[in-house]
């Protein structure tokens, strides 16, 4: 089963049998990344964790809705980002925070360390490069890489074109992948020294 | 097609987002660019790991229903006779949860019970618990203080208050740099202790900028009127009104040549009160730029943007050319990482530099 089809099986099972297991399941499930993504918008963890817990105090209140959500996970991160966007309004910031940029906190994305085919060095430039990505461009690769959102939900969340994600994700890549080409000048020498023979 | 398409395609690929043609496109294309064959592969091999959850997240869920339990607050005496309130959630396996936030809560008080017998100076009625915030170099945040007083914390900084900030004082010490808006209370005036200044405020929107390594303490007003005192000279009040700066000079040697001079003309580049200036280049005012993400340097020395740099980047900067310290610098850096930054800045004066991880030498172009 994946991600998505587990996460459409337990808004069911909390619509129509009032599951209260599946309440805990889909919060362990989706707590923490809906917090970091509530961070990047908040700068605040206690407040994030707060709209985090708002949002499901709802779902809870109105789950003999939710059979009718298309996509769980889009409707979980819009919810979370309504709710942080009132915090912020409730708090009068409005001319500031429109100018801030959404940076999730860049730790956030994961590479995995016992993967061979990598050094310590070059696993070390990729989480530097994470970390130096323009905030909208890591929001979005977060948001697809690590959380699993489709480009179109992307856009929707953040009121981007799909155009726009797709150019910011190739900007991602392409920043990463620069990482791992330092073999690459030797290989190339090589080549050309095999080739002039 | 560009290198360019050849990124997004991959991206698509791996996000699963690509159409049959484009996979067909970007297989091309990899004949096309061979040379990022190898970095394509590690990508998509990596695209699988996620990030591993904290094992938290049983406790986060136990606070998560104290606070249901909290905002629905049902009446007294009713749980046994009236239909459970939509917070209570009459679920299959129930009782376990509320057995773990009985528990939570039980143990939450007890730590508030031991806490003030636990600090030292608690007895004494000395310091109060206080609470800390931090933010490490290259981040930032945003605190929403328990008055509704909201601070914004500039990189590498600290801010503290005590536990009483709110109801019996509304003192905060910082380290570093935050833009205050303090929330308007004329019973309980606002305060702010840096090393060298004292601040009193009733309600209003000011920057204060005072890292421990630089050589000046400065304070922007924005809006409303501030009560400043520089410590070495108490007693010695200055008001700001909006849209000034006062700039003290963090020097201690400066301050035993003004305590035995009592003249007006002592030569004493102290206290420089000044008006913000908007900069000419980005339209917004420098010292308050840093919140829309901006690292704004109008005549700046190079010295003390390597200052600024290190911080907004989390990097570490040495010049090592005397002649490089002192050259003035105009601009702004927003969505530039530090490469891009320093290539910029290396075109512009004509320096060379060399980075190793966090580590940045700058130095003369060799001729």
């Amino acid at each position: 089963m994946t991600e998505t089809e587990a996460l459409h099986c337990l808004f069911r099972q909390l619509a129509i049998d009032n599951c209260s297991e599946s309440y805990k399941q889909l919060f362990v499930r989706m707590q923490p990344s809906l917090v970091r993504f509530a961070f990047g918008i908040l700068k605040s963890e206690a407040l994030a964790f707060e709209v985090v817990s708002d949002v499901f105090i709802r779902i809870w209140e109105k789950r003999d809705t939710l059979q009718h959500v298309d996509s769980p996970r889009s409707y979980l991160y819009q919810a979370v980002k309504n709710e942080a966007i009132n915090a912020l309004h409730q708090q009068e910031r409005r001319q500031l925070h429109d100018a801030l940029v959404w940076a999730v906190p860049a730790e956030s994305v994961f590479f995995n360390p016992e993967q061979q085919l990598i050094s310590k060095e070059t696993l070390a430039a990729l989480q530097r490069a994470v970390q130096e990505l323009p905030p909208k461009c890591r929001t979005i690769f977060k948001l697809v890489k690590e959380d699993g959102l489709k480009y179109r939900e992307v856009a929707a969340l953040l009121d981007l074109s799909v155009k726009t994600v797709e150019a910011q994700m190739g900007i991602a890549i392409k920043r990463l992948a620069s990482c791992m080409q330092l073999q690459l000048p030797a290989r190339q020498a090589g080549a050309k020294a095999v080739a002039k023979k | 097609m560009s290198e360019e398409q050849f990124w997004i395609l991959l991206s698509k690929k791996m996000a699963g987002e690509a159409s049959a043609d484009e996979l067909k496109d970007l297989s091309a294309l990899m004949q096309q660019y061979p040379e990022w064959q190898y970095a394509a592969q590690t990508l998509q091999e990596m695209w699988q790991h996620k990030t591993p959850e904290g094992t938290d997240t049983d406790g986060a869920f136990e606070r998560h229903l104290q606070r249901m339990q909290d905002a629905a607050a049902p009446p007294v005496g009713q749980a046994g006779t009236h239909e459970p309130t939509a917070i209570t959630i009459p679920g299959r396996r129930h009782t376990a949860w509320w057995r773990y936030a009985a528990v939570a809560a039980a143990i939450a008080a007890l730590v508030w019970v031991l806490w003030p017998a636990r600090s030292p100076q608690g007895g004494a009625g000395g310091t109060m618990p206080t609470n800390e915030i931090t933010t490490r170099k290259g981040s930032k945040s945003k605190v929403l203080l328990p008055d509704g007083t909201t601070v914004w914390l500039n990189a590498g900084s600290r801010l503290t208050y005590a536990d009483t900030y709110g109801k019996k004082d509304r003192t905060v010490t910082l380290s570093g740099e935050a833009y205050f808006d303090v929330k308007h209370n004329p019973s309980l005036p606002f305060e702010l202790h840096t090393t060298h200044l004292h601040i009193t405020v009733l309600g209003t929107v000011f920057n204060v900028k005072a890292y421990p390594d630089e050589s000046t303490t400065e304070t922007s007003l924005l809006k409303g009127r501030i009560e400043v005192e520089v410590k070495d000279r108490p007693g010695d009040k200055i008001i700001l009104t909006p849209n000034q700066k006062l700039l003290v000079e963090n020097n201690e040697a400066g301050t035993t040549a003004n305590a035995t001079t009592k003249n007006d003309a002592a030569p004493e580049p102290l206290i420089v009160l000044s008006r913000l200036k908007t900069s000419p280049l980005v339209g917004v005012i420098a010292e308050t730029a840093w919140l829309d993400n901006q690292l704004v340097f109008n005549n700046e020395p190079f010295e003390e943007l390597a200052l600024k740099m290190e911080r907004w980047y989390n990097v570490s900067i040495s010049i090592e050319d005397s002649s490089l310290l002192g050259k003035r610098l105009t601009g702004n850096f927003e969505n530039e990482n530090i490469d891009e930054a320093l290539t910029a800045l290396s075109i512009a004066q004509g320096f060379t530099y060399q980075r190793q991880g966090n580590n940045i030498r700058i130095y003369q172009k060799q001729n």
